[in-house]
């Protein structure tokens, strides 16, 4: 059952990216994608999952469908606009460095998520990670403190905290 | 601002506006011929052609007619010299042995999580290349090396070690190349194969009814035309092609602990 949900994930996920990559539903098309979806869970499965998925992960899909909508509409509009604020001012009023900021969550997925929310605003770059003791890198445009715990705080929190409900 | 950035600006401008009026004018002469040539209007005319389907290869990608329908031979050996060439590099290399454990180390985790989640969508956007060849443009070759990008991606995230742990050892990617062109080889006999067996007349590389030959292959496939011959074609050659430059990739990224014994075999060859 467990194995059959987790198959039906990475099918799902590469037969709506099917979809959307080739552009066009005629049956032509979904027959032999839905066939080459197939073929491709088959092969990749083991290298995406490594625990084997139940029911109750739904739960976890919409924290990741909410995050999603959060993220795209606030966390990345706002440091947009700091960004914008920085770039158009006659006086550019910049500190750039590199701080050092722990993480929590605990699987390779939600520290990607968390590294890639980081590097996707504008702003702060996760240059290097240690996974061994649990630490980004990250380069920030605008540090405010180079207290680890205060510099997460300012950057992470807000992804961290849903990172650990999608992927924990 | 001084004065040499404005005669730069400024010329830069004149440059560009003197360059449009050359050609408005015609002072390259003409950009695209206005005339199609027969040869041209006679593919132009025909790739498609429900009509007329003893010159048609019922194709939407002219292009893709061409090379697999109406210069199919020319494009077989091209393929079979790209086979060639992979053979060449496996046989320079030969008496290499294939090693896990030399290094594990590869890129950062955040990297090998993305490429994880990236790798069936890179392998389901060259399948998807391969089976629209005959519609838009694209094809098994294009496709094919869109696929073999994934095992360029693995093999620089993860290490070497860790494809072929996966056990995409360069024999098996050599079965498949093989298995890829057998597929190219049996599309082109298909319907000549079906002839002999039944007395009818056809030819090799034959593709929807000819002349004298009234065998076709199945020209639409529930609502899309599938080009006869073209959709086989596009996904044997994505295979064979695929497997044929991620194993050239692995031979040519060996590390230096699995040639040793080849090298030492050249020296005692000399």
């Amino acid at each position: 059952m467990s194995r059959a949900l987790s198959y039906l994930a990475v099918f799902s996920m590469t037969y709506s990216f099917y979809i959307v990559f080739s552009g066009t539903t005629s049956l032509f098309s979904l027959v032999l994608g839905s066939l080459g979806s197939i073929l491709v869970t088959v092969l990749v499965k083991s290298l995406l999952i490594s625990r084997e998925l139940s029911l109750s992960d739904i739960r976890r899909l919409t924290y990741l469908v909410l995050y999603y909508i959060y993220y795209m509409a606030v966390a990345e509009v706002r440091a947009h606009i700091d960004i914008a604020k920085i770039v158009l001012s006659r006086k550019i009023n910049i500190s750039p460095a590199i701080v050092k900021i722990p993480y929590y969550v605990e699987t390779n997925y939600g520290m990607t998520l968390v590294a890639g929310s980081i590097t996707n605003t504008p702003g702060t770059i996760v240059i290097q990670v240690d996974t061994g003791r649990k630490y980004f890198y990250v380069h920030w445009l605008v540090a405010k403190t180079f207290e680890p715990a205060r510099a997460r705080e300012d950057i992470s929190t807000s992804f961290e905290k849903y990172s650990q409900k999608i992927f924990g | 601002m001084n004065f040499r950035e404005v005669v730069i600006a400024v010329s830069i401008a004149l440059m560009v506006l003197l360059l449009a009026y050359v050609i408005e004018a015609g002072g390259l002469g003409p950009i695209a011929p206005q005339r199609l040539r027969e040869l041209a209007a006679s593919y132009l005319l025909n790739t498609y052609n429900p009509w007329n389907i003893i010159q048609s290869a019922q194709s939407l990608e002219a292009v893709t007619a061409i090379v697999w329908d109406y210069r199919g031979i020319d494009t077989f050996f091209e393929t079979s010299v790209l086979f060639i060439s992979i053979v060449g590099v496996s046989l320079l290399f030969r008496g290499y042995r294939e090693k896990a454990g030399i290094s594990n180390r590869g890129l950062s985790e955040i990297v090998k999580t993305s490429t994880k989640i990236l790798s069936p969508l890179i392998l389901i956007s060259g399948l998807s290349i391969a089976i629209h060849g005959h519609l838009t443009p694209g094809g098994g070759f294009q496709g094919g090396s869109f696929i073999a990008v994934l095992l360029v991606l693995l093999s620089v995230v993860f290490s070497l070690d860790f494809v072929v742990e996966r056990g995409l050892s360069t024999s098996r990617l050599l079965v498949l190349r093989s298995l890829g062109l057998l597929g190219v080889l049996a599309t082109s006999v298909a319907l000549l194969v079906v002839g002999l067996l039944t007395g009818v007349n056809a030819y090799i590389f034959q593709n929807m009814v000819r002349e004298g030959a009234s065998l076709s292959m199945p020209p639409w496939f529930l609502d899309r035309p599938t080009g006869g011959t073209l959709l086989f074609f596009n996904v044997f050659e994505a295979l064979a092609v695929a497997a044929g430059l991620s194993l050239a990739f692995i031979v040519l990224s060996l590390r230096r602990e699995e040639v040793e014994e080849a090298l030492e075999k050249g020296e005692w060859y000399e």
